[in-house]
């Protein structure tokens, strides 16, 4: 079985925000979408939210400009995660980050980023939409397949 | 009250650009270099009086200004205030400005970032090795609310990074957090404002900052290899009540007088280091002049450096520099000043024989081969190292008999009686007379013509480089003549000598101006004399025949493909590594030979993309810096070393030199690989070569005729291919024959 990926569709994000207070409340036990390890960017006017989350890149970037490696690969998961007892809290990760997963988190001043809660990400349980998903990549494509395929026929 | 700001790494930026590209909303700008040396431009031109408003707004505001001239004077004032309290002092070049005056009056000092705290052992050293990116620039700025009631008992001290004049606002950068979490502890925040970081206004400030985390980003990366703060220093002070007091200090301590003379463009340096990047002799910068090449510069200027030697005048700080101060050229300047000012010594002298190539080169030449043997004789090396200054376990250059202009002369001496033509003229006007008498621009002949200036190099040790220019020009109808010459001055010029440099320059000016006021193009194939004749001419000897000539020369890759006629055979296309020689980076023609290769031949150059080889001109000969440039170098070696090259090339006769030297492998000029194989594609220029009694240029012209032709190309370093290392053996027969006609 191969490794299962937080999988975006910003189509369907209404803006909510519950995955933000639900990420916030697992990490830290406390409601602040602030210090969750993902954000929805949102354009009100235009009714566009896209949710913003570690793609858990194959190259990350957030890896290769660690000076102290403090940020590898979880064996289980898969997820990168940072070593706290190596992090010397330099932030180029979070310069590096080209969609601005890794936070800075606003009370320990710490770097922060999705670990995917272990396997089973809270932020997905909590979306009612289907915007988030956690799935495995081959899933995103069939997914996409049948969706074009739909259109060719005349659906949706 | 005094509005702070802090500008550091925030996700924000790319979370709305990855956003975006998404949903295909706008994506924000990048900094506007344009604007920014606008910006820096009126701080300097109103210097006095932004510092006058800067006070007054301070004023309005409650905020105590102390005015400094020295690092003395700031010194002493913040001893006074700190009264017997630790400074804690956060990262940045005015804070190293004032730290050993601090220490010097018995201030405890405790470093929250730089030198002095935990040391880290990272894994890069230089810019090369970093990871490849695109860096996204994720950083926002933010007022700091430093309305915090619980403080420590500790003095911070700040280096601000830009200022509004209008309002006083401070603006602050940080990638960690130590600035952030000083701001909110310290019971005493004093701002040191060097007089160069006041801006107009908030906007002007606010692109500073901006600008300053842009083009620093690199540096940091370098810098944390050297080191970085682990936990925060800040814990260990006792917790006081009440808020923080904040008062500024207004820094000069000669950076007024630097808008007085040449400098001035220091003045406009925002501080973002961005020098630092690609600078290969950084890491072994210390002491005052450490935090950036700009430093090491200006800390030499203020009297707290005492030594410029580690600058190779590379030019890649001016490359990297947002705004474009030329920094070789004003540490080039200082050499100059000191030599003025305080003589030359032994070593001004060792630096001046060193820098006179040509003279140099002339008497090596003459007395070839027995010179090229001369490092084998017994006191040889002690000789070397002891009297040149130069390191024993080098090896120079092999100088040949058969120089490039001998060579000219025996081709041309057969079609025209004079070896030394002078400027051709113009077809039916004026046959009789020269054209540097005429001194203007003549019309444009049926042929176009070239004057090469070929420099030290390929005329004493590589003519080769020479002879395949001269063939490739001639192959595609140009009319080529030799200028009167003399060393283009670089390599006096980067020890300080402008004045004999100055000598150089005016002959090859005057000679060159007059070839090109009768319609000729220069061209040159050395990086080092391009760079003299199209850049350091025109702006260390100002004149009119200057920049003309500087208009008009060319360096061959870029004149030939301009041309866009040379079409070569592309039978043999072999694996190529090629080395970037500096020079032709900091003049903007990074890619050209490569495109010129590819073109052309269709070959596979790869670029070995590790910087500096670390020879630069005589920096790496040099006993006293001979670690450092095998050091600098390591990343080419072994760049050249990893991959499964047939050939290595590069444009620059001294990283030839260096690259040789590390690797053990032959390395040749792309214009003679190029050579070559348009000769084979060029049929109609061989007869020429047919019945010419003239053995030389046969020789060039023998791969043309050779037989077997596949896969002869490049060859060293494998079956049957010379020792890689030259010698005067090897020099002494062409290496056509050696490698490709055998």
């Amino acid at each position: 079985m191969t490794r299962r990926i937080l999988a975006v569709d910003h189509s369907r994000c209404t803006g909510c925000r519950l995955c933000e207070i639900a990420c916030s409340l697992h990490q830290d036990g406390v409601a602040n979408p602030a210090a969750a390890r993902l954000a929805i960017v949102r354009w009100d006017e235009d009714g566009v939210h896209v949710p913003a989350v570690c793609q858990q890149c194959d190259v990350a970037m957030c890896e290769q400009v660690c000076q102290p490696s403090a940020i590898s690969r979880h064996a289980g998961t898969g997820a990168l995660t940072v070593d706290y007892g190596r992090c010397i809290g330099c932030r180029m990760c979070v310069i590096g980050c080209p969609y601005g997963a890794m936070s800075v988190h606003p009370i320990s001043r710490q770097v922060t980023k999705c670990d995917l809660c272990g396997g089973d990400p809270r932020c997905v349980r909590f979306c009612e939409t289907g915007a988030l998903r956690f799935i495995e990549p081959e899933a995103v494509a069939f997914g996409k397949r049948v969706a074009t395929a739909r259109t060719l026929l005349g659906g949706a | 009250m005094l509005s702070i700001y802090l500008r550091e790494p925030c996700n924000e930026p790319a979370r709305w650009r990855a956003a975006a590209t998404l949903t295909r909303q706008a994506r924000p700008a990048s900094p506007d270099r344009a604007r920014l040396a606008h910006d820096r431009d009126h701080a300097a031109a109103h210097a006095d009086q932004l510092a006058a408003r800067l006070v007054a707004s301070l004023a309005e505001r409650g905020i105590p200004v102390t005015r400094a001239c020295t690092a003395g004077a700031a010194a002493d004032h913040i001893t006074r205030r700190a009264g017997g309290t630790t400074v804690a002092i956060t990262g940045g070049a005015v804070l190293a400005e004032l730290s050993p005056a601090l220490a010097e009056r018995g201030v405890e000092i405790v470093p929250t970032y730089g030198p002095g705290a935990t040391a880290f052992q990272g894994r890069h050293q230089r810019f090369w090795q970093l990871p490849p990116r695109e860096l996204p620039i994720n950083w926002r700025t933010q007022a700091v609310d430093a309305d915090c009631r619980e403080r420590r008992d500790v003095v911070g001290l700040f280096g601000a990074n830009a200022v509004s004049a209008a309002t006083g606002s401070i603006y602050l950068v940080q990638h960690s957090n130590n600035i952030g979490d000083l701001l909110r502890a310290a019971r005493l925040l004093i701002f040191v404002v060097g007089i160069d970081k006041i801006t107009a206004d908030d906007a002007a400030a606010r692109r500073q900052a901006e600008a300053v985390s842009a083009f620093g980003t690199d540096t940091v990366l370098l810098d944390l290899s050297r080191t970085a703060p682990v936990g925060s220093p800040l814990d260990r002070f006792p917790v006081v009540p009440g808020p923080a007091a904040t008062e500024v200090v207004l820094l000069d301590n000669g950076r007024l007088d630097l808008l007085k003379d040449q400098y001035r463009s220091l003045f406009t340096c925002i501080g973002c280091r961005a020098c630092a990047t690609r600078c290969p002799t950084y890491p072994f910068f210390r002491g005052p002049g450490g935090w950036s090449p700009k430093d090491y510069l200006w800390s030499h200027l203020r009297g707290d450096n005492p030594s410029l030697d580690l600058c190779t005048l590379c030019g890649n700080c001016e490359v990297d520099c947002p705004l474009d101060i030329p920094l070789p050229e004003l540490i080039a300047r200082r050499r100059a000043d000191v030599i003025r000012t305080r003589g030359r010594g032994l070593s001004g002298w060792r630096r001046r024989v060193q820098g006179d190539v040509e003279h140099l080169c002339k008497i090596f030449s003459a007395t070839a081969p027995v010179s090229n043997r001369a490092p084998e004789m017994p006191l040889a090396p002690a000789v070397m190292e002891k009297v040149f200054g130069l390191s024993a376990q080098r090896r120079l250059p092999v100088f040949r008999k058969d120089t490039f202009e001998r060579w000219y002369a025996e081709k041309t001496g057969e079609k025209e009686p004079s070896p030394q033509p002078a400027p051709a003229s113009v077809a039916g006007e004026g046959e009789e007379t020269p054209a540097r008498e005429r001194g203007q621009v003549g019309q444009r002949g049926a042929r176009r013509r070239v004057v090469y200036y070929f420099g030290c190099f390929a005329n004493y040790n590589n003519p080769e480089v020479g002879q395949a220019a001269v063939e490739i020009l001639e192959a595609l109808g140009y009319e080529v003549t030799l200028p009167t010459w003399r060393c283009c001055g670089i390599p006096l010029y980067a020890k300080g000598e402008i004045a004999a440099a100055r000598q150089l320059a005016s002959t090859n000016i005057a000679s060159l101006a007059a070839y090109v006021g009768s319609g000729y193009e220069v061209v040159t194939t050395c990086p080092s004399c391009q760079l003299a004749l199209a850049r350091d001419y025109p702006r260390l000897f100002p004149s009119e025949p200057a920049e003309r000539v500087a208009a008009h020369t060319h360096f061959l890759s870029r004149f030939l493909l301009d041309d866009g006629r040379l079409q070569a055979r592309a039978a043999e296309t072999p694996r190529a590594a090629y080395h970037l020689p500096c020079h032709l980076r900091a003049q903007g023609l990074d890619g050209d030979s490569i495109q010129l290769l590819e073109q052309t031949l269709g070959m596979d150059v790869t670029n070995l993309g590790r910087g500096c080889c670390g020879l630069s001109g005589t920096f790496g000969l040099e006993r006293a810096h001979y670690a450092e440039s095998m050091d600098i170098g390591a990343g080419v070696f072994g760049a050249v070393g990893q991959g499964d090259f047939d050939v290595v090339l590069t444009d620059c006769g001294a990283c030839k030199l260096q690259i040789e030297h590390g690797t053990g492998r032959k390395v040749m000029h792309p214009l003679e690989v190029l050579c070559r194989a348009a000769l084979r594609a060029r049929e109609e220029i061989r007869p020429r070569a047919a019945g010419n009694p003239n053995g030389r240029a046969a020789a060039v012209l023998a791969p043309a005729r050779g037989g077997p032709r596949g896969a002869r190309i490049g060859l060293a370093g494998r079956s049957g291919a010379p020792s890689p290392t030259p010698s005067a053996g090897d020099a002494a027969e062409h290496p056509c024959r050696q490698k490709y006609c055998a």
